[in-house]
């Protein structure tokens, strides 16, 4: 569970996000909306610890990132929207050493890379070095990363852009299937078909403000009123 | 300590294992810097013979130890600038480490492993080399010896700290990261 209090970020004087307070629960799919610059990345950074909170309190599974940053980062894997470090390390070295970082045991850590690699599709890639692995490719090792160590919350920062059809099939369904197991899953988006698709519950933000939090079906209930999820989602924020 | 030799060892790696290579002139020009690096040795070591005998008629040799520390303190400060400003402000690696469950000096150890190496690189080439000079021409026994390790062992680390601390001063004041260009 991710329990974010009263979050305000500022730069430069220009406040990013502002007091902003979302419960995302355990056992469902969480949809973060919003527009470009809407302030869905920073919003990411904090709760992962990359960025440090002006105010408010970000709590994964009960521990603080502020205060017990250690612990709470070992409760979550987070996938970033473009993964350009450790290029450098052979596929199989990058998860070997995320395996090495978690403590993920030597005779688990083989099975699951195996497992995770064939079920994305970069088995045959993991000798290669990740700078020649497209976009994709690289999201599928770091995702595989993020499974190795097989964390209770999932953060994932628009993790669809930049995926073939059948990966972003097989990532939906895992996505769905570590919900089903009571995991939190936490993903950001700006593609509304997969947000209709895929999530149980949605938080919209604009202008670091959030505008909606609630689960899909509240959502749904406004199409009954001839909405479509773009029209809702447009006068949301502002933009309709 | 298991992390931040982990994340050192990952990132020495990339720094340095796995950068392109210049192919079969880089690896034919290395063969051949071997030769000249002996001679250029030689050479030094006839001049370095020569000082070392002039100054030690008033008794001023040890005046040749000042001018090698000098000498590689300058060279530290001028090439871990590079490597330090890269690593610590440049490159976007920190957003990639800054969720795994690291301490701070792990993560600052990872970072100053490229720059710190470099500096080290530095010293056994140059440093070395005119330690063993000076203990062959002063005929100096296992004391000097001993000492000799340890200065060689710890003398790049004020440097780096000195480069590394005028940087973090320096860079709040001017934030040169909107400049970057992310290392590959």
């Amino acid at each position: 569970m991710i329990e974010i209090t009263d979050v305000s970020k500022n730069f430069g004087g220009r406040t990013v996000v502002r007091d902003l307070t979302l419960q995302v629960p355990e056992g469902k799919i969480f949809g973060f909306l919003g527009p470009n610059g809407a302030g869905k990345s920073t919003t990411i950074k904090m709760i992962t610890g990359i960025l440090p909170l002006d105010s408010g309190s970000i709590v994964i599974n009960g521990t603080d990132i502020t205060t017990d940053p250690l612990k709470a980062k070992r409760h979550f894997g987070y996938v970033p929207d473009k993964s350009d470090a450790f290029l450098r390390l052979k596929g199989r070295e990058y998860l070997n050493f995320i395996a090495d970082i978690y403590g993920v045991p030597e005779d688990q850590r083989n099975d699951r890379i195996t497992y995770y690699t064939e079920q994305l599709d970069i088995n045959e890639a993991l000798e290669d070095q990740l700078h020649t692995y497209s976009h994709g490719m690289r999201q599928k090792a770091v995702l595989c990363g993020v499974l190795l160590h097989q964390p209770d919350v999932w953060i994932l920062d628009e993790p669809l852009t930049g995926l073939d059809p059948k990966s972003a099939y097989t990532l939906k369904k895992l996505m769905r299937e570590q919900a089903d197991a009571g995991k939190t899953i936490f993903f950001s988006s700006h593609v509304l078909e997969v947000v209709e698709q895929l999530c149980d519950e949605v938080a919209i933000i604009d202008k670091g403000e959030l505008r909606f939090q609630g689960e899909m079906h509240e959502l749904k209930e406004e199409f009954r009123e001839g909405k479509t999820l773009e029209s809702l989602f447009l006068e949301l924020t502002g933009d309709a | 300590m298991r992390n931040a030799t982990l994340l050192m060892k990952i990132v020495l790696k990339m720094e340095f294992f796995r950068k392109e290579k210049g192919g079969v002139w880089s690896s034919l020009s290395l063969i051949l810097a071997i030769p000249f690096a002996i001679l250029l040795y030689n050479l030094f070591y006839a001049v370095f013979k020569n000082t070392y005998q002039t100054l030690a008629v008033t008794g001023n040799e040890t005046a040749l130890l000042g001018i090698i520390f000098l000498t590689g303190t300058v060279l530290f400060i001028v090439t871990s600038f590079v490597p330090a400003v890269n690593a610590f402000y440049l490159s976007e690696s920190v957003e990639s480490y800054l969720p795994l469950p690291l301490k701070p000096y792990q993560i600052l150890l990872g970072k100053a492993a490229h720059p710190l190496l470099t500096a080290y690189l530095w010293n056994t080439i140059i440093t070395a080399p005119l330690l063993l000079m000076y203990m062959v021409q002063a005929e100096s026994g296992v004391t000097f010896f001993l000492y000799a390790i340890v200065i060689w062992l710890t003398f790049p680390v004020l440097p780096f700290l000195f480069v590394t601390t005028f940087l973090m001063i320096v860079m709040r004041f001017i934030n040169i990261s909107k400049y970057k260009i992310v290392p590959k």
